[in-house]
C-alpha cells in the first residue's frame, strides 16, 4: 500500500512535470533561422546570426510577440553545403514545427529550400542574403520573400561600373552557383550592351587552395580588368592573391561577396582605388545609424560584413508579421507580411518594438525603416532596393555613390 | 602554358605526394583508410600559424615543432581510438577516423575560426622566367626543395635503417612480418610519426603556397586517397608517384576541360585505376 502510494504520488509529480513543460513550450514563438556556421561562408554566417539575435533581443526586451510571449531563435548549421541547408530546414519544419524561416545564406542553398521544404509546408521564408534572380521567378506560392534586393540590378551597375571605368575588355570569374552564374550573366548582358568584350568568363570551384589555372585562362586575350564574383573566404581572397602574384590582372572590380576589409589585407598597395558593388538600402531612413550602433553596443565591433542589417530586418519583419496575424501559422504570416508593410503607414525605427506592438494592436499599418534602410516587397517577394558602390581607400572599404533602380 | 601549368601541378603534386605516403602506410599497416588524415594535415598547418604569427618564431622552428606536435596527436588518436577498435572489422575503425576528422576540424574552427590566414599576410612577386613563359614565387621554390628533401629523407629512412625496412614488411604483410619477430607497436608507433611529420609538412606547405583555412585538408583527403590508390595501398614509393601524377593531371586537364571540373579528375583517376588495375601501380595483389 505505502509503495503504491509512493508511485502514485510519483506518477503524479511526474505528470506535473510534463504538465508544466507543455506550458512552457507554450510560452514561446519559434522562428527558424537556416545559417552556415561552419563552412565556406562560416564567416558570414556567424556575424549573421548576431544580427538575429540582436533582433530576437530587442523584440523580447519590449513586451516579445502577440500576448507576451518570447521569441525563441532555432539555428540550424547549413555547413555552406546545400543538402545539409535543405535537410536543417526540414528538421526546423517538421520537428520544431516552426512557422517561419530565415535564411538561407547564400542563393544556391535557399533555392532548393524554397522549392522542397517551404513552399511544400506553407512555412514562411526570408532569406537575408540570397541574391539569385532566379528566386524572383520561383513558384513559391508567395511564402518566399528576401530583404536584399534582387542581383538583376547589380549586374547591371557593375557592368556601367566596369564600362565607366574606361575597360574595353574583361575578364570574368565567378562562383559556381546560382548567385555567380545569375550576376555573371547580368554583368555580360551590361557590359557588352556598353560596347566592351568579355573575353573570357569562369566559374570555379569554392574553397580550392588553387585558382591559378582559372586564372591563367582568365588572362588569356589580355582583358584589361577581372571582375571578381565570390565570397572573401571560399576562394575570393585567394583569386586577388594568386591574380596578383602571378601577374595575370592589376585592375579588379568586385562583388557585394567580397565587400569587406580582408580582401586589402597585407595588399592594400595594389588594390588602392578599386571598385565594386553591393546591395544596399534605399536611402533615407535612421536604420543603417541605429544598427550600427546597437551593433557596436552589443558586440564591440562595427559591422564587418554585410547582410547583418538584412538578417535582422528578415526577424523583425516576421515578428511584425506573426504580430498582425495573430498567430504563429505559415499562411497567416504570409498575408500579413503583405498587410502590415506600407510605405504610407506609420513611421516604426528598429529599435521601436514596443511602439510597433502598439501600432498594429490599433489596426494600423506600418513603415518599417529597417536596418538595411526602408523594407517594402513587390508582388514576388522582392526587396526594393538600390545598389551601392564602393572603394577600397587606404586599406579599408568606402561607400561612394548609390543607384537607384 | 603546358609549362606553367605543370609547374603548379608538380608543387600541388609534391605536397599530396607528402600526405599520401603516411596515408599509404597506414592502409597497409592498420588496414584502414585514415579519413582523419586531411585534417590533421591542416592541423599541422594550424600548429605552424601559432608558433610563426601568434607567438612570433621564425618559421622554420615552428615548421618543427608543428610537425613533432602533429605526429603526437596521430599517436594520440592510435592510443585513443584506433587502437581499441583494431580487432573490429575495418569499416568500425574508418567510420571513427571521420568522426575524429569532424573533432579535429571542429576543433581548429573553434580555436583559430573560420576565416582566412596567412603566415606573410603580404604577397610575393613571381620571378619570372624563358621570356615570361614560366612564373615562379620564391616560396613555391622553397616549397619544391623542402618536399625533395623529405621524399629523400623518407627514402633513405624506408630503405636503409631497420626501423624502416620492418614498416614496408609489416605494409607488405602483416602476418608474415609478425612471425619473423618484428616489434609490431614499436612500428605502428613509428608509422604514426612518420605519417604526422610527413602530414603535417604537407599542410604547411601548402598554406605557405596558398592560405589556412579549417577546410583546406578535408579537400585534399581525395586527391590523397586518389593517390595510393593509383600507387598501390600499402605502397609508400606508389604514393609518391601516385600523388605527382595526380597533381599533374588536375592541372593540365585545364587546357582542355573547364577548371571547375578539375577535381574531378581525381575522381576519374581512381575510378579507371580500380577498374583497370585495383591493385595499382605498385601494389600487391588484391
Amino acid at each position: 500500500m505505502k509503495l503504491k502510494s509512493k508511485a502514485a504520488i510519483l506518477f503524479l509529480v511526474f505528470v506535473m512535470i510534463l504538465g508544466s513543460a507543455g506550458v512552457l513550450a507554450q510560452e514561446t514563438v519559434k522562428i527558424g533561422t537556416v545559417l552556415p556556421i561552419t563552412g565556406g561562408l562560416a564567416s558570414y554566417g556567424q556575424v549573421s546570426r548576431n544580427g538575429t539575435l540582436l533582433a530576437q533581443k530587442q523584440i523580447n526586451e519590449n513586451g516579445g510577440l502577440l500576448d507576451g510571449l518570447e521569441l525563441e531563435l532555432i539555428n540550424v548549421d547549413t555547413q555552406t553545403q546545400a543538402q545539409v541547408g535543405v535537410d536543417a530546414a526540414q528538421r526546423l519544419v517538421n520537428i520544431n514545427n516552426v512557422p517561419a524561416i530565415v535564411g538561407a545564406m547564400s542563393s544556391g542553398i535557399t533555392v532548393p529550400i524554397v522549392e522542397s521544404v517551404t513552399t511544400p509546408n506553407e512555412v514562411v521564408q526570408i532569406s537575408q542574403s540570397a541574391t539569385t534572380p532566379v528566386l524572383t521567378d520561383i513558384e513559391d506560392d508567395g511564402y518566399f520573400f528576401r530583404t536584399v534586393p534582387s542581383d538583376a540590378l547589380q549586374g547591371i551597375v557593375a557592368g556601367d561600373l566596369a564600362a565607366d571605368q574606361g575597360y574595353d575588355s574583361i575578364s570574368i570569374i565567378y562562383v559556381n552557383n546560382d548567385y555567380g552564374q545569375g550576376l555573371n550573366d547580368a554583368i555580360i548582358d551590361q557590359f557588352e550592351k556598353r560596347g566592351g568584350e568579355v573575353a573570357e568568363s569562369i566559374a570555379f570551384e569554392p574553397s580550392k587552395v588553387s585558382y591559378r589555372s582559372e586564372l591563367m585562362n582568365a588572362a588569356e586575350g589580355n582583358p584589361d580588368a577581372l571582375v571578381v564574383i565570390a565570397y572573401t573566404d571560399d576562394g575570393g581572397i585567394t583569386i586577388i592573391r594568386q591574380a596578383l602574384e602571378n601577374g595575370f590582372f592589376d585592375e579588379f572590380v568586385f562583388t557585394d561577396g567580397l565587400k569587406a576589409p580582408e580582401i586589402a589585407e597585407g595588399i592594400e598597395g595594389y588594390l588602392e582605388g578599386m571598385y565594386g558593388t553591393t546591395p544596399t538600402s534605399l536611402p533615407g531612413g535612421k536604420g543603417p545609424q541605429l544598427f550600427k550602433e546597437m551593433y557596436m553596443e552589443e558586440y564591440g565591433e562595427s559591422t564587418p560584413k554585410p547582410y547583418i542589417d538584412t538578417a535582422y530586418d528578415a526577424v523583425f519583419v516576421l515578428a511584425l508579421a506573426i504580430e498582425k496575424a495573430g498567430a504563429a501559422e505559415g499562411p497567416a504570416i504570409k498575408e500579413a507580411v503583405n498587410e502590415i508593410l506600407d510605405p504610407d503607414g506609420e513611421t516604426v525605427n528598429i529599435n521601436e518594438w514596443a511602439k510597433a506592438k502598439q501600432l498594429i494592436a490599433e489596426g494600423k499599418t506600418i513603415n518599417y525603416e529597417g536596418a538595411s534602410g526602408p523594407v517594402y516587397f513587390d508582388e514576388v517577394g522582392d526587396r526594393a532596393g538600390a545598389i551601392g558602390i564602393w572603394q577600397v581607400q587606404d586599406g579599408d572599404i568606402v561607400e561612394v555613390d548609390v543607384v537607384v533602380q | 602554358m603546358a609549362l606553367q601549368l605543370l609547374l603548379n601541378g608538380l608543387i600541388l603534386g609534391s605536397i599530396i605526394s607528402l600526405g599520401a605516403i603516411g596515408l599509404s602506410l597506414i592502409y597497409g599497416i592498420l588496414n584502414f583508410g585514415h579519413f582523419a588524415h586531411g585534417d590533421l594535415m591542416t592541423l599541422g598547418a594550424y600548429f605552424a600559424y601559432l608558433f610563426t604569427v601568434q607567438l612570433a618564431l621564425p618559421l622554420p622552428i615552428a615548421f618543427v615543432i608543428a610537425a613533432l606536435l602533429t605526429a603526437l596527436t596521430a599517436n594520440l588518436l592510435n592510443q585513443i581510438l584506433y587502437r581499441h577498435l583494431k580487432e573490429r572489422d575495418s569499416v568500425t575503425i574508418m567510420i571513427s577516423a571521420v568522426g575524429a576528422a569532424l573533432i579535429i576540424r571542429n576543433l581548429i574552427q573553434m580555436f583559430w575560426g573560420p576565416q582566412l590566414k596567412f603566415y606573410d599576410r603580404s604577397i610575393q612577386m613571381p620571378v619570372v622566367l624563358f621570356n615570361g613563359l614560366l612564373r615562379i614565387k620564391p616560396t613555391q621554390i622553397t616549397i619544391l626543395i623542402l618536399s625533395s628533401v623529405l621524399v629523400i629523407g623518407v627514402h633513405l629512412f624506408l630503405s636503409k635503417t631497420k626501423l624502416g625496412k620492418a614498416m614496408r614488411a609489416m605494409s607488405d604483410n602483416t602476418a608474415l612480418a609478425q612471425i619473423t619477430g618484428i616489434n609490431t607497436q614499436q612500428v605502428i608507433f613509428w608509422t604514426w610519426v612518420m605519417s604526422g611529420v610527413l602530414t603535417s609538412s604537407a599542410g604547411i606547405l601548402l598554406a605557405m603556397d596558398t592560405h589556412l583555412i579549417p577546410i583546406m585538408g578535408w579537400n585534399l583527403l581525395l586527391p590523397m586517397f586518389a593517390a595510393v590508390i593509383l600507387g598501390g595501398i600499402g605502397s609508400p614509393y606508389g604514393a609518391m608517384f601516385g600523388g605527382l601524377v595526380i597533381g599533374i593531371s588536375q592541372e593540365l586537364s585545364t587546357m582542355f576541360i573547364s577548371a571547375s571540373y578539375k577535381p574531378g579528375i581525381a575522381f576519374a583517376i581512381m575510378i579507371l585505376m580500380l577498374l583497370i588495375k585495383p591493385s595499382g601501380i605498385m601494389g600487391r595483389k588484391v
